[in-house]
């Protein structure tokens, strides 16, 4: 499964943005497994994983530039 | 497709809602943002209406980028009759709102008429709800997208206006996030439609043309963003890195530009706001993160960014970065265009030092430079048009000719207040005040070249032409739209990485050449747009002070360099010498449907 280091993440999305990206053939962070919630100032405040299926490309993962996603089993 | 056409239409006065078609020829010329948005503005208003009526349209898009994996793609625009200049403007603004629009199937949003009662349109797909917001009248801007994210829904992406635009001050700024569309005015005019806040929700998917393209694009780009040098500096400080730079260059405005080195430059530099980061954050898609998430005693903000340093910083003699973080989230919060606001409020000090407005005069307050206490009661009274305030809210240049003082130190240009780099000694920026179709904005003939040395301060020969290739570079950048705080890592002219942007995300096979010609037609009609309006030459210029009092380093930029400038701007641009663009430009631009406006 994947987690988020928010110490480490910026809050910009990037993540939701290659996961919908892979699941649908088209962006739109709403059909994101992963899911990033940020405050009004964009700072990441959680995370959470829904319906993720742990795909092994982890798409989310190659993304994150920032590394702030890391899979663990 | 990065891109689909359709614009929702929103007629306030007759509460009727349609889809506008934007059609692939037109596309193709224009590509989006800052182009469709233009080219949307001109043919929807008329010649002569009143920026702040029901006639003038506000129109929100974004470009091919938004909503995609590209990085720093994550700004959408806004345009209007600007209330301060009379004119063209335009804004761009980080946040979630523009990919938020693509999500719901719309390049952009056209909003005209206005409403009887305050209102908060909400935009969910191809519907759109008019609720009622009179309840939110007075809330500053955070307290609005909070209370519209507990009504609504957490995942809304919010417009908002503050007290400000309700009260219509001519220099009132929109608010999305913690981010703001500057310049111009707009919220006033989204104040004057008694819009109050735009909220839209989305399920659709952006799907591109060529997806395996787009991807391999997305990830060399990203490669090429991190191994340049500057990329760390961008993380580190945000764009607020510029103030001892530009302090060592002895080119830093302070005290309504009396000089240009700040004594307290180091106390707000980006350095000690380093140390008041507690987080780098990103706009949605970005890969650089520079936004400073900054706290103060009693508040936070993201930024302040290089421009808030300087128009509630250095300008008005305010040396406290604590100060300075508190009003950098004032000025938003009451939904104040920083820079004018800035503008503004170091007017009135210099008039209150050199004894033309008495405390009286500016109901007991004692605005000294430095003084932010009062500062922070004048922005609240600017903001709800209270005593001295009202008559400030109309901008410095108004409030001058109105009072009948201080008429030789305004810093305008087109009736608004100039921005943060210094026109004395960066040329391009001399040139790019005057000329500038929104005003005097760092961000469409940007400073880059000679603050980064690249070309040297102080030297006017040959700038025409380059603030030229900076107008035409920066109107593609804000057509596709890219984020220009990224120009430091993908090149402060135009290059091959834009080209390729462009082709990716259109899947288009376009030239360098054309690409160029994409930047010569938007920024040439927005100078029609102006032209229409009734500027011409005689409108491009710069304030007394610019032109004849010369910064400690001895930098001044006089009538006749600017002259020479304009006069090779002009040319290089095929406009005549007034600055009206010429029969034969706009044929060779394939802008034919304009040439009356010509004549």
């Amino acid at each position: 499964m994947v987690k988020v280091n928010l110490d480490a993440c910026s809050g910009c999305k990037r993540c939701m943005l290659a996961c919908s990206f892979y699941r649908t053939g088209g962006f739109n962070t709403r059909f994101s497994s992963i899911k990033i919630y940020t405050d009004l100032g964009h700072r990441p405040v959680s995370f959470s994983l829904d319906a993720c299926t742990d795909c092994k490309e982890h798409y989310c993962v190659e993304f994150c530039t920032l590394r702030a996603l890391e899979v663990y089993s | 497709m990065s891109w689909f056409g359709r614009y929702l239409f929103i007629d306030l006065t007759h509460k009727r809602v349609d889809v506008y078609e934007v059609p692939e020829r037109i596309v193709e010329k224009y590509i989006g943002g800052n182009g469709i948005g233009a080219y949307l503005l001109y043919i929807l208003t008329k010649k002569g209406i009143d920026p702040l009526s029901e006639e003038n349209v506000l129109i929100v898009n974004t470009g091919p980028a938004n909503g995609t994996l590209v990085p720093m793609s994550s700004k959408f625009g806004v345009y209007s009759k600007s209330p301060q200049t009379m004119g063209f403007t335009k804004g761009f603004c980080g946040g979630e709102f523009g990919h938020e629009c693509k999500f719901a199937g719309w390049d952009g949003i056209i909003i005209t008429g206005s409403c009887d009662r305050w209102t908060h349109i909400h935009i969910e797909n191809q519907r759109v709800y008019f609720f009622d917001a009179e309840y939110m009248r007075g809330f500053h801007t955070s307290q609005a997208q909070q209370e519209l994210k507990r009504r609504y829904g957490e995942d809304i992406k919010v417009l908002v206006i503050g007290p400000a635009g309700e009260n219509l001050v001519k220099y009132a700024c929109i608010i999305s996030d913690l981010r703001a569309v500057g310049t111009g005015g707009m919220g006033a005019v989204m104040g004057s439609k008694r819009i109050k806040a735009i909220t839209v929700r989305g399920t659709k998917l952006i799907e591109p043309k060529n997806p395996k393209r787009l991807i391999g694009f997305v990830k060399e780009f990203e490669k090429a963003v991190y191994s340049h040098p500057g990329v760390k500096n961008l993380i580190k400080y945000g764009t607020s890195a510029g103030v001892m730079h530009l302090q060592h260059l002895g080119i830093l405005p302070s005290y309504n530009w009396q000089k240009e080195v700040f004594p307290y430059a180091e106390q707000v530099s980006g350095e000690r706001l380093r140390e008041r980061v507690i987080k780098d954050v990103s706009c949605p898609g970005c890969i650089v993160p520079c936004g400073k998430y900054s706290v103060a005693q009693n508040t936070f903000t993201v930024g302040p960014e290089y421009e808030g340093i300087y128009a509630m910083g250095t300008i008005i003699g305010n040396g406290s970065l604590e100060h300075l973080i508190e009003l950098d989230r004032l000025t938003d919060e009451l939904g104040l265009g920083q820079i004018q606001t800035g503008g503004v409020v170091a007017w009135v000090m210099e008039c209150y030092e050199k004894g033309l407005l008495k405390r009286e005069d500016l109901d007991g307050l004692e605005l000294s430079f430095g003084n932010t206490g009062a500062v922070r009661e004048l922005l609240r009274k600017i903001a709800f048009r209270e005593g001295i305030g009202d008559l400030l809210a109309e901008g410095s240049e108004k409030a001058s000719q109105r009072l009948g003082v201080g008429g030789e130190f305004v810093m305008t240009v087109k009736g608004m207040e100039i921005a943060g780099h210094s026109p004395r000694a960066v040329k391009t920026q001399a040139l790019g005040y005057a000329v500038a179709n929104r005003g005097p904005v760092h961000c469409d003939i940007r400073p880059g070249l000679e603050e980064n040395n690249i070309t040297p301060l102080g030297k006017w020969e040959g700038k025409g032409k380059v603030g030229k290739d900076l107008a035409v570079w920066t109107s593609i950048v804000n057509s596709i739209i890219y984020c220009l705080s990224a120009e430091r890592v993908v090149g402060l002219t135009l290059n091959e990485k834009v080209l390729d942007m462009v082709n990716t995300l259109m899947d288009w096979d376009m030239s360098m050449e054309e690409l160029y010609a994409v930047g010569e037609r938007v920024y040439t009609l927005e100078r029609l747009f102006n032209v229409r309006e009734g500027f011409s030459r005689k409108d491009d210029t710069l304030p007394r002070r610019i032109l004849e009092e010369p910064s400690e380093k001895g930098y001044r930029t006089s009538l006749q360099e600017l002259d020479a400038m304009i006069k090779e701007f002009y040319q290089a641009f095929g406009w005549d010498e007034l600055g009206i663009p010429k029969k034969e430009t706009l044929i060779r631009l394939s802008m034919e449907e304009f040439t009356h406006a010509t004549s």
